[in-house]
């Protein structure tokens, strides 16, 4: 069933990569060639193999379901919080949020947690920042 | 004599205190990303690569760090399978197969300095043989012109849909996702806009880096959550059993044979070591017949993996070096770094780049010896190590992925375009579709389209092109060959893999 249901997406993937490649309005080329047929090749390919999987599916892979799933969900939901985050509030206090809250949701005692993610947030920072020399966000709301 | 004396220089370059340090660093962070459970090579030096770049390193420098910790990685991957039953990453799934009965024979410590041994043999003749034929192909592809690099294209991801994972239409699945994200961004040939959505952040294209963390780096923090064992996994003890001389000799042929075996499906496009390893195993297993307990704690069954799995990282080099077509999925990692110092890969790299060529060389025969040095005595430290809880292993993950990310791209942008790559690279490693395909189209997409393009502009459009010279002819009939291999290697214990995950190496 997921095969099949990813086979779909493909078809339409490639369906939408075709017209997106088909609107390119070239205006002057000097090859033969030129930018449009390379992508609808692709599509074209794409759409290929997405029909045999349609055919012959494979077996069933084992998705994540009642806490598992939750965690997943929990991780997406605070990776793109600390990519929202990231630049407003700095490296350190978002930092420091994740690691102490992941930590935590993965069975770390809190005390643990809490400790783990300061070490990570601020020595963390100025190793990162001025012994290596990346470029890390201090955070808009301290400026 | 041209060779020694082009190796003699790449030593002076890789004897530099910089690159030496780097060296060792990067053999000990990679023995220790291998031995941790899930991550093996490619997530690591995906994970590092930014970070290597951010730094400011010369080229070569970069190069000696990552591919430092390439084939740690490959050394490292033993420890968790052979302790713990769970394999450090996909090319030591077959470690496990006698690995870790022979630990629970109590012959743990045995088991690890065999492995060692077998590694490092294996390791060491990769580099030679790299030595050796790198230079010879490099002058024999000078005369590649965009035909033949249209043809090697085809041969290379034929060898990946024969070859990688469970399924041929997924690999290519794979492979076109890549080739397709390649296309985004300005057209060089042109300047017209391409899958950019009149998105400003989309008109250089996808960042090589984003893809790669993307993919490899918070799809693994996803994978990590879901591995099976749970928090805590019971590692068998060390043991106080010692590797004898009279044992390893009684395996010389074995690990010669594993080594040349693994070397050369290293060299083949897009295969490493996960491939090497299954075949050598089963090639060993039908030499063995009936003297074997193959699957009992077999030496050889442990020998032959662990050397093949490290000959193939130093196999697939030789294609990345010479012809800039990566031989695994970490060297296509490794080729994107060039790429990003805008090095171009490829025969004149020898000739027009000898210090990162050589000094990378020279380089690998310093770690392996360091990499011998270093696991035979901490072997205990590390057995340690890979008990390291996840509840602090994903979170620093996360945090490497932002700032490498951050670090070098300083774009909010590229996080969101990272964090959705790696959902689709979690969704495609569940539905049985590897990654390294993936990379694989997205590095060589645009060398692919280019030399598409000049070839039949040279021709005026005549497709006939890409048939005409001895070369192409040659490449395309391997390429149609190695389409039927897989049935030719189904005796070769090609069900022994299909039962397993040959994901990424």
């Amino acid at each position: 069933m997921s095969d099949r249901v990813f086979a779909v997406v493909l078809l339409l993937l490639a369906a939408g990569y075709a017209w997106v490649a088909w609107q390119i309005e070239v205006p002057f080329q000097y090859e033969p060639l030129g930018p449009k047929p390379w992508p609808l090749l692709l599509a074209a390919l794409l759409a290929v193999c997405a029909l045999v999987v349609l055919v012959r599916p494979g077996r069933e892979p084992g998705w994540p379901r009642g806490v598992e799933m939750r965690r997943s969900l929990l991780l997406l939901l605070l990776l793109v919080l600390y990519a929202l985050l990231f630049q407003p509030l700095g490296y350190m206090i978002t930092t420091f949020v994740v690691c102490a809250g992941l930590a935590f949701m993965l069975g770390a005692g809190l005390l643990y947690a809490l400790g783990f993610g300061l070490l990570v947030a601020v020595p963390g920072f100025f190793l990162f920042t001025d012994v290596l020399k990346l470029n890390l966000p201090w955070g808009e709301v301290f400026r | 004599m041209e060779v020694l004396s082009a190796l003699g220089s790449g030593f002076l370059v890789a004897l530099t205190p910089l690159n030496l340090a780097m060296i060792l660093f990067g053999c000990f962070t990679g023995t220790l990303i291998g031995a941790l459970p899930g991550i093996g090579p490619i997530n690591g030096v995906a994970i590092l690569m930014p970070i290597a770049y951010a730094l400011n390193f010369p080229p070569e420098t970069a190069l000696i760090l990552l591919t430092g910790v390439y084939y740690g990685a490959e050394y490292g991957g033993r420890v968790s399978s052979i302790l713990l039953n769970v394999p450090g990453d996909a090319g030591a799934v077959m470690t496990t197969l006698d690995g870790n009965p022979m630990a629970r024979q109590g012959k743990a410590a045995e088991a690890l300095a065999l492995s060692c041994w077998s590694s490092f043999i294996g390791g060491t003749t990769a580099i030679i043989l790299l030595t050796l034929i790198g230079p010879l192909l490099a002058k024999l592809a000078i005369a590649f012109g965009p035909a033949e690099y249209v043809a090697l294209m085809v041969f290379a991801f034929a060898t990946l849909a024969s070859m990688v994972g469970t399924s041929a239409v997924k690999t290519l699945i794979g492979a076109t996702i890549g080739l397709m994200i390649a296309t985004v961004g300005v057209d060089s040939g042109t300047g017209v806009n391409r899958f950019t959505f009149g998105s400003p952040n989309l008109f250089d294209g996808i960042d090589f880096l984003v893809v790669v963390i993307g993919l490899f780096g918070i799809s693994e923090l996803f994978t990590l959550l879901h591995e099976e064992g749970g928090e805590f996994l019971g590692a068998t003890k060390l043991g106080r059993s010692t590797l004898k001389m009279a044992d390893l000799l009684a395996l010389k042929w074995t690990i010669v044979r594993s080594s040349l075996v693994g070397f050369i499906i290293g060299v083949l496009p897009g295969t490493g070591a996960s491939v090497a390893s299954a075949v050598t195993y089963g090639m060993e297993q039908r030499i063995a017949g009936a003297s074997g307990r193959f699957g009992e704690g077999d030496p050889r069954g442990l020998a032959a993996p662990e050397a093949a799995n490290n000959a193939s990282a130093g196999g697939s080099l030789v294609p990345m070096l010479t012809l800039g077509v990566p031989g695994s999925g970490t060297t296509a990692i490794l080729l994107g770094v060039l790429l990003l110092f805008n090095i171009q890969p490829g025969p004149l790299l020898f000739t027009q780049q000898p210090d990162l060529a050589w000094g990378l060389i020279a380089s690998m025969y310093i770690g392996n010896v360091a990499l011998l040095v270093i696991n035979l005595p901490l072997v205990g430290i590390f057995a340690r190590l890979i008990m390291l809880p996840k509840a602090y292993l994903i979170p620093v993950i996360a945090v490497l992925t932002f700032i490498g990310v951050f670090s070098v791209s300083g774009s909010t942008f590229d996080l969101y375009m990272m964090l959705a790559l790696g959902v689709l690279g979690f969704l495609l490693r569940k539905l049985n579709v590897s990654l390294a395909p993936v990379i694989l189209g997205v590095v060589l997409g645009e060398i692919f389209e280019d030399n598409l393009r000049r070839a039949l502009s040279i021709s005026g459009g005549d497709w006939k092109v890409l048939f005409e010279t001895p070369a192409t002819i040659l490449l395309w009939v391997l390429a149609v060959l190695i389409l039927f291999l897989p049935s030719l290697l189904g005796r070769f214990g090609r069900r022994k893999v299909e039962d397993t995950e040959t994901a990424a190496d």
